[in-house]
């Protein structure tokens, strides 16, 4: 019976797929544990059972992943598993509700591009972030690149958002005015053996339309990049990759995306949502009529005519909670060290070295020229249960570093200025999901994410538009109508740094602010700094700021700068000095006045 | 263009006594500092025990701070303060000096020689590769001692302290005297890297531990401070795993090194030592560029102002007689 | 017969003296070995009898630019009044401007010590 709901677009008979749901089962118990079993959920694969380690839990997973099923929904138990997954909580209607045409839960670089796309129509829409900023996940924890394209599996849907989100940002940094470097990226091989591989990258190219593409011999190699240890033998050359700032370019799309109307919700969180269908099929479809959000102060409901899930690493959870979910995500872990702008010379664009990846789910995790002129070693790759635990580890980071050091000469330990982890939200099928739920008329997921998910944020954005206005049309039987008062072009804070002496001479002219260096390492100024404080969305945390305009990001770490940054945050939006905050909540700087209160008083 | 004999960079110790010396024996001097106040470091080293040499008298770093910010106003010497110098080039006679001001915009200034007198900064956390969460309540002594002594904060309740430097040694005594729990000194050496009277008066007079061959691996908490993991060493301060032991504490002060600040020397290309991360100089305090002097903790990490003090009496002088020199040969 | 030996390291100048000292328990004399100078000497036998310190904090300020001013005691006071020193200088609050050497708090505690100001204060400097 279930076979008929998935009408012409299942491709298997009922028969077909539950022979091989147990043909995977019987692999499980085998190669696992004894106790996994599979079952069908829709088109995916579910697997339950109980093991003693997650790497058993994500391996299962993975074993699963290379069947036909669609995804893989993944609830081995293991002792430590935060995967007990439970959202009974359908609350009642809340005595206060609000309209929304669009509701996209998550506010990271996907969020606010997919925002910032649909506020060219005249739409009410809101983004749901549980934080307190734009990009505190993932989004300002990568290393910034716009991938070329080449690394995603041919057919894949990375693979084709790479390429056209890497076209389109182009026109965003314009509009958006946040610089990219296309610095090109290198992809380098140490046997001349491998050369055999240049005639796939050739046709791999050609298929996908990446433009750009160049072998280079030795010689060349070592031209671009001098400070190359000896042993690589010949290398390719994506001239279609670049680098800039993940977190300034998060922050401008949600900025572009207020300033033409969009509703920032920032300390909000989704706790449920009421389907109502609640035994929704992919014929007889659900939609979700309620969400229910809690922040600071209150419990209230939101109405949606659409709900588009952006929520990261936490997007099976949301899926879950309307009831929907067909998908696991089992986040994976990146460490990533950064080097002081001094030995910038040392590195000029992105460097992959092949057969010596760290592990074979990453994307050049290698050493890349940040835009700012940071070296970047990394990211690792590390299977974690816990969706937002971002403690570094010492080991795994000097296994990482004595892997990647070694490959240019002249750069050292002692240059490091600071390491951070960021988590991939990865599926098993290890692809994006950007799709119209099938058993709800009004959700639209946008999950697994991961790298080059911020190289491709663009282009899902803009696929996600084209899905919104057909679902728009399904839902209300008429069309998206365009906003005329669209602008597209958000004002950028001015970067000092980077201006003439002609510039920076009129700037202080018309702001005197802008002649007062605060950050001394990065050079920014305080007219940078009070600018940041009064942009679309309220900035008033240490780390707010240094997600804007990098005070703090220095070889000092803020040392110099933090107290100079806090007096500036008090005078400007008169926040008491012991109140301040390094990234909101608990996170105060200080633990009060001295001679105020303590032990001796 | 305004030019002048000789440009020190950095209003502290060293600055203020390079320039008054290169005044006083006639010179054309420019003070430019980037802070508000003239005094670098000493308008927060609140302690005393400063000037025994130099004045035969104890002070505290105000106090010695105000002497020469006093004689260096009496002179009449110019003085930029929040000025920030953005770039040094090398001319056929000297020096261009690119500097950034809020009142007169950027300037680009002339003379014959530099004096950088731009401190030290101290070493982070993050350069020792103290691993785990980044709450807040982890912070460098100076910074300690910036918030607790001019903006009147107390940066924790109950802290630990790695390092014994002269810094965190004495923020040990003042947090104490402030009402903060400190629970202990920890160093990865088997001596405390302060002065013996350091130890003595601001851990044993308040009976606060020192641990030797102990340091920090991992900090905990994801908004503030909740824990730090510790972990003894072996003698190449290498972590001794299996040693590790949770410490309840909303601060973590670090005083584990202080390094010259040379981003602006390395500008002109001045040649650094990468023992003491200052520039390589002569006897005379010049390094390898001819013009360019460097003195005080900028040169390498003093134990004492009063040593800061003479040494950049030296570097004045012998940039008096390079300038001198160079009058001559000019005609 | 002498009372024990005590060990103490000098903190009147930065070289830190380490300094034996001893009391005769009949004469009352103290004899002080390792000291390099006069005052080393001085130090050690009033350690033993009273130790002393100078206390050196800030007060708080009627300046929103500056809310504390660096201060000392004009003298030494007995160690264990370091404490309720801190404690009782909590409440002051200076009227600015303060001119370095003012006397911010006459007769601390009736220790004999006035407290005075290491810095000079002016507005919006």
């Amino acid at each position: 019976m279930q076979n008929q709901m998935y009408g012409k677009r299942d491709i298997y008979s009922s028969r077909r797929r539950n022979q091989q749901r147990a043909k995977l089962e019987k692999k499980l118990k085998k190669v696992i544990d004894g106790s996994i079993n599979c079952s069908l959920y829709m088109d995916s694969v579910r697997i339950t059972g109980q093991v003693d380690t997650w790497q058993k839990v994500v391996k299962a997973g993975q074993i699963a992943a290379k069947t036909n099923f669609k995804e893989v929904i993944n609830d081995i138990f293991f002792k430590e598993n935060s995967q007990n997954i439970q959202f009974n909580e359908r609350l009642a209607s809340t005595a206060r509700y609000e309209n929304w045409d669009i509701a996209i839960i998550g506010g990271g670089i996907i969020g606010c591009a997919i925002a910032r796309e649909l506020s060219k129509y005249d739409l009410k829409i809101c983004i749901i972030e549980k934080e307190y900023d734009v990009a505190i996940h993932a989004s300002s924890r990568n290393d910034g690149m716009i991938h070329p394209g080449i690394a995603s599996p041919l057919g894949s849907l990375k693979s084709k958002m790479n390429i056209r989100g890497n076209a389109l940002y182009e026109k965003v940094s314009k509009e958006l005015e946040v610089p990219i470097n296309w610095c090109g990226s290198s992809i380098l091989f140490k046997t001349t053996s491998s050369k055999l591989i240049w005639p796939f990258f050739w046709i791999k190219a050609k298929l996908i339309g990446l433009k750009g593409l160049e072998y280079m011999p030795k010689k060349s190699v070592y031209q671009r990049e001098p400070h190359l240890s000896e042993g690589v033998k010949w290398g390719v050359l994506c001239k279609r990759a670049g680098v800039t700032s993940p977190y300034k370019m998060t922050v401008a799309y949600a900025e572009n995306a207020i300033e033409n109307g969009v509703t920032l919700k920032l300390n909000a969180k989704v706790i449920g949502m009421k389907n109502i269908n609640k035994d929704a099929t992919l014929i007889n479809k659900g939609e979700i009529s309620e969400i229910y959000v809690q922040d600071q102060t209150e419990k209230y409901t939101i109405k949606p005519k659409i709900v588009i899930n952006a929520a990261g690493v936490y997007s099976d959870l949301v899926a879950e909670m309307a009831g929907d979910r067909f998908f696991s995500i089992h986040p994976r872990k990146g460490e990533v060290v950064l080097f002081d702008k001094k030995k910038a010379d040392l590195v000029n664009g992105i460097l992959g070295f092949m057969g010596d990846r760290s592990s074979k789910h990453t994307k050049g995790g290698g050493i890349i020229k940040t835009y700012e002129g940071n070296i970047l070693v990394g990211p690792n790759a590390l299977e974690t249960f816990e969706r937002d635990n971002y403690e570094t580890n010492r080991a795994t980071i000097d296994e990482m570093l004595r892997l990647k050091l070694p490959q240019i000469k002249g750069l050292d330990m002692k240059d490091d200025i600071t390491f951070f982890t960021g988590i991939r939200a990865s599926t098993y099928k290890e692809d994006f999901i950007i799709e119209a739920s099938r058993q709800l008329k009004n959700m639209i997921h946008v999950a697994g994410i991961q790298s080059p998910g911020f190289a491709s944020a663009p282009a899902i954005a803009e696929r996600v538009e084209k899905i919104c206005d057909k679902m728009y049309l399904e839902l209300t039987s008429q069309k998206m109508v365009q906003d005329v008062n669209f602008n597209p072009n958000r004002k950028a804070i001015p970067n000092f740094k980077e201006m003439s002496l002609e510039e920076r001479n009129k700037m202080i002219a018309l702001r005197p602010e802008y002649g007062e260096i605060i950050c001394r390492c990065e050079e920014i100024s305080k007219g940078e700094i009070l600018d940041a404080l009064h942009t679309p969305i309220k900035v008033d945390t240490i780390d707010g700021v240094k997600r804007r305009v990098r005070a703090g990001m220095g070889r000092c770490q803020g040392g110099f700068c933090m107290p100079l940054v806090m007096e500036i945050i008090h005078s400007e939006l008169g926040v008491s000095m012991d109140q301040i905050t390094k990234k909101s909540g608990e996170s105060k700087i200080a633990a009060h006045f001295t001679k105020d209160r303590g032990e001796n008083k | 263009m305004n030019y002048y004999d000789s440009i020190v960079i950095g209003g502290g110790p060293a600055g203020l006594a390079a320039a008054y010396q290169l005044k006083i024996e006639g010179a054309k001097v420019l003070i430019l500092e980037r802070e508000a106040r003239l005094g670098g470091i000493l308008k927060q080293c609140i302690h005393d025990g400063f000037g025994l040499i130099e004045f035969n008298k104890v002070l505290t770093g105000p106090e010695y701070a105000d002497y020469f910010v006093n004689a260096v106003k009496s002179t009449k010497i110019d003085i930029m303060t929040k000025t920030f110098v953005t770039d040094l080039i090398k001319t056929e006679k000297g020096f261009h000096v690119t500097i950034v001001n809020s009142q007169t915009g950027v300037q680009i200034l002339s003379c014959k020689t530099i004096i950088l007198a731009t401190g030290c900064r101290e070493r982070t956390n993050k350069q020792l590769f103290i691993t785990g969460d980044r709450p807040a309540g982890v912070y460098t002594a100076g910074t300690a001692q910036y918030m607790v002594n001019i903006e009147g904060l107390l940066p924790c309740n109950r802290c630990l302290i790695l390092g014994s430097g002269d810094i965190g040694l004495i923020m040990a005594r003042r947090l104490t005297l402030e009402g903060a729990k400190v629970i202990g000194v920890y160093e990865a050496k088997d001596t405390a890297s302060g002065l013996a009277r350091n130890v003595q008066q601001c851990l044993l007079d308040f009976e606060i531990p020192i641990y030797y061959r102990k340091t920090v691996i991992e900090v905990h908490g994801r908004e503030r401070l909740k824990s730090v993991t510790v972990a003894d060493v072996d003698e190449q301060m290498k972590v001794i795993y299996g040693t590790e032991k949770e410490v309840v504490c909303d601060g973590l002060i670090l005083s584990v090194g202080l390094i010259p600040e040379n981003e602006i020397a390395e500008k002109l290309s001045v040649a650094i030592d990468p023992k003491t991360n200052g520039p390589i100089v002569d006897g005379q305090m010049m390094t390898c560029i001819p013009g360019v002097f460097s003195c005080g903790n900028a040169l390498k990490v003093f134990d004492l102002v009063d040593h800061v003090t003479a040494n950049a009496r030296i570097a004045a002088k012998s940039a008096l007689k390079y300038i001198q020199k160079e009058s001559e040969t000019d005609g | 017969m002498d009372e024990p030996m005590n060990r103490m390291i000098c903190i009147v100048c930065p070289k830190g003296c380490q300094m034996m000292v001893q009391r005769d328990a009949k004469s009352g004399s103290i004899k002080v070995t390792g000291n390099a100078c006069e005052k080393g000497a001085l130090y050690a036998s009033e350690e033993l009898l009273h130790p002393v310190r100078t206390l050196t904090t800030t007060l708080k300020t009627d300046n929103p630019i500056h809310p504390r001013i660096s201060v000392k005691t004009s003298g030494a006071i007995p160690k264990e009044q370091l404490i309720p020193a801190m404690q009782f200088l909590n409440d002051f609050c200076v009227e600015t401007p303060v001119e370095i050497g003012t006397v911010l708090v006459e007769n601390l505690l009736g220790l004999n010590v006035d407290v005075i100001a290491t810095m000079t204060l002016k507005e919006g400097e």
